[in-house]
C-alpha cells in the first residue's frame, strides 16, 4: 500500500463527514448569517423613521432630491481630474459643509479586476460575478480605469444621515464617445475615519472648497489613530468559540491587544508582494485594512490549562467594515 | 432550489439540472478543485468535468447528500488531472505536500491492485475517521480531503499554524498506528 491508496480510499469516505468538515469551523459565518436578517429588519425601521421624521421637517420633495442624488461630473481628458473635480462638486449640494480631497490614485489592479469581468461564463458563475454594468460593454482595456480617492467631508446632518469623516471610494470610469473619461459607476463610501464633534458646525478655519492634494503629500492614517477593537473583539470572539470544541472545556481571554510593530512588518512584508498582488490588496488599502492582534489565553483541556501567546493577522473588508484572519495569518505566521 | 428539486431535474433528463447545480454546489466544487489545481482554467474544466460525471451517474444513482457526491466527483477530477499534471512538473501545492505528509506515515509500497484489498482499505479508512473525535477528524478531512492550506485551516477553526502542525501530526500517527493494527501496513 501507499500513500495514493489510501488518499483514493478516503475519497470514499462517508458522505455526510465530508460534507461536515467542509462546512466546519465557520460557526462565526453561520452565526453572521442568521444575525443578518434581523440587522435589515432594524436598519429598514431606523431608516424608515428617519424618513418619516424627513419628510415631516422637510416635505417629502426634498426627500425625492436625496433619493435621486448624483454625482456631479463633467467628462474629460484626464481621469484623475473627472473624480478629483467630481468629489470637490459635492459642496454644491446643500448638506455638505465642506470637502478635502487628501488623495487620488489610479488603481490598475482594481481596473484589471474590472476588465476580467465576465458574467456570462462558468467562471463568474462560480466565482458568485454580478452582473455585468452595461458601460463596460464593447469596451477596450485602454478606455477603462478605477480610481481610487480619500477625501474628507462634513455634512450638515440636519439635511442628510450621510456619514462623513474620512472616507475611501473607488470610482469606475468609461472613454465615452467623445474620447473623455466619465464616471459610471462608484462604490459606497467607506469611512476611514469619522469626523469627531464637527457635526452640524461648519468650521470656522475649514475652507469649503479645498483641495489639499497639492500642498500635501499623501498622508496614510497612523495605526494609532485608529481604533482596532472590532479587530480585537474578532480575534477574542474566534478563540472563545474553541469551547464548542469537545476536548476544550473552558477558554479565557487574558489579554489582548493591537499590535502596531507586527502590524507595520506585515505592511512591509506585503508591499509589493506577489500575495498581494494576486489578490488585489493595494497599498492604499493595505495601509488602513491590515491588523496585526496579539493575544494571551488559557484554554483547558481535561482540566489541565494551557496559557499560549499568538498573534493574529486580519484584514477588513472594505465593504462591510468586517474583520477576518482570512488567508494572511498561516502566511505571517510561517514568516515570523 | 433544493437538492432534492435538482435531483428530480436530473432523473427527467432536463438540462437546467446542471445551471441549478452550479448555482447551488458550483462554488464548493469549484473550492475543492482550486486546492488541488493551481490554474484557474483547470479548476474549470475539472468541475465541467465533475457535472458531466454527474449528468452521467444520476440516474440511476440519486444522492443523498448532492453536495458531497459532486464534491467527490470533483476531487477525485482535480488529483487525476493533478497527477497528469505532476508528471510533468512537481510542485509545493497543498496537494503535494498533504501527499508528502501522508508519504511520512505509509512509506511508498506496491500500490494495491486488488479491488478487495481496495474494498478492505476504504471500510478500514471509515473506521479510522469514526474513531477521531469530532475536531481531528474536521481538520484531518479538511487537509487530506479537501487538501487545504495550513493558513486556511488556521482561519477556519481559529487555531494558530503550531496547533494544527500538531494536532495533523497527532492524527497522522494514530492513523499509522490503526492502518498497522488493521494489518494493512
Amino acid at each position: 500500500m501507499n500513500a495514493n491508496d489510501f488518499l483514493s480510499a478516503l475519497n470514499d469516505a462517508d458522505e455526510e463527514l465530508i460534507w461536515q468538515a467542509g462546512h466546519s469551523g465557520k460557526h462565526a459565518e453561520s452565526e453572521a448569517v442568521w444575525k443578518r436578517p434581523k440587522a435589515v429588519v432594524r436598519a429598514l425601521l431606523a431608516a424608515a423613521l428617519i424618513l418619516a421624521l424627513s419628510a415631516t421637517v422637510y416635505g417629502v420633495g426634498e426627500l425625492i432630491g436625496i433619493w435621486n442624488d448624483r454625482w456631479l461630473q463633467t467628462p474629460a481628458s484626464d481621469p484623475l481630474q473627472v473624480v478629483r473635480e467630481a468629489i470637490l462638486r459635492q459642496v454644491e449640494k446643500d448638506y455638505t459643509i465642506s470637502v478635502t480631497v487628501e488623495e487620488i490614485l489610479a488603481d490598475d489592479l482594481e481596473t484589471q479586476k474590472l476588465l476580467a469581468w465576465e458574467p456570462d461564463s462558468v467562471r463568474s458563475m462560480l466565482n458568485g460575478y454580478g452582473a455585468k454594468p452595461k458601460a463596460l460593454e464593447g469596451k477596450q482595456p485602454e478606455e477603462v480605469k478605477a480610481v481610487y480617492a480619500r477625501y474628507s467631508v462634513v455634512y450638515d446632518h440636519e439635511k442628510t444621515f450621510y456619514r462623513d469623516g474620512t472616507l475611501y471610494q473607488y470610482f469606475y470610469l468609461v472613454r465615452n464617445a467623445d474620447g473623455n473619461w466619465e464616471i459610471f459607476e462608484v462604490t459606497d463610501a467607506q469611512v476611514l475615519a469619522p469626523s469627531a464633534g464637527t457635526e452640524n458646525v461648519a468650521p470656522s478655519d475649514c475652507e469649503h472648497l479645498t483641495d489639499a492634494s497639492e500642498e500635501a503629500p499623501s498622508a496614510p492614517l497612523r495605526s494609532a489613530e485608529r481604533d482596532y477593537s472590532a479587530a480585537i473583539q474578532c480575534v477574542t470572539e474566534m478563540i472563545q468559540k474553541w469551547e464548542a470544541f469537545e476536548d476544550v472545556s473552558r477558554v479565557r481571554i487574558d489579554e489582548a491587544a493591537f499590535d502596531p510593530e507586527r502590524t507595520e512588518a506585515a505592511l512591509q512584508r506585503l508591499r509589493g508582494s506577489t500575495l498581494a498582488a494576486g489578490n488585489g490588496w493595494t497599498e492604499a488599502y493595505l495601509k488602513t485594512h491590515i491588523a496585526a492582534i496579539t493575544v494571551t489565553y488559557t484554554y483547558w483541556q481535561d482540566s489541565s490549562p494551557t496559557t499560549e501567546t499568538a498573534t493574529y493577522w486580519l484584514l477588513q473588508n472594505p465593504v462591510t467594515g468586517e474583520w477576518s484572519n482570512s488567508d494572511i495569518t498561516g502566511i505571517m505566521d510561517s514568516a515570523e | 432550489m433544493e437538492d432534492k428539486h435538482i435531483l428530480e431535474l436530473y432523473w427527467e433528463r432536463n438540462p437546467t439540472a446542471i445551471d441549478q447545480t452550479v448555482k447551488q454546489h458550483g462554488k464548493y466544487c469549484a473550492s475543492i478543485a482550486r486546492n488541488i489545481l493551481e490554474n484557474e482554467a483547470d479548476v474549470e474544466e475539472c468541475v465541467n468535468d465533475a457535472l458531466l460525471a454527474a449528468w452521467s451517474s444520476i440516474p440511476p444513482k440519486r444522492p443523498e447528500n448532492l453536495g458531497a457526491y459532486l464534491g467527490k466527483l470533483t476531487r477525485s477530477k482535480a488529483i487525476d488531472r493533478w497527477r497528469a499534471l505532476r508528471r510533468e512538473k512537481r510542485g509545493g501545492s497543498a496537494v503535494s505536500l498533504a501527499w508528502e505528509e501522508i508519504e511520512e506515515v505509509i512509506p511508498d509500497g506496491t500500490g494495491l491492485e486488488d479491488a478487495v484489498l481496495k474494498q478492505e482499505l476504504v471500510q478500514a479508512v471509515r473506521r479510522f475517521l469514526a474513531s477521531l473525535s469530532e475536531t481531528e477528524r474536521n481538520v484531518f478531512l479538511c487537509r487530506y480531503w479537501y487538501f487545504e492550506e495550513i493558513s486556511t485551516l488556521c482561519t477556519r477553526f481559529g487555531f494558530t499554524r503550531s496547533k494544527v502542525h500538531s494536532m495533523l501530526h497527532r492524527t497522522r500517527n494514530k492513523l499509522k498506528r490503526f492502518l498497522q493494527k488493521e494489518d494493512l501496513l
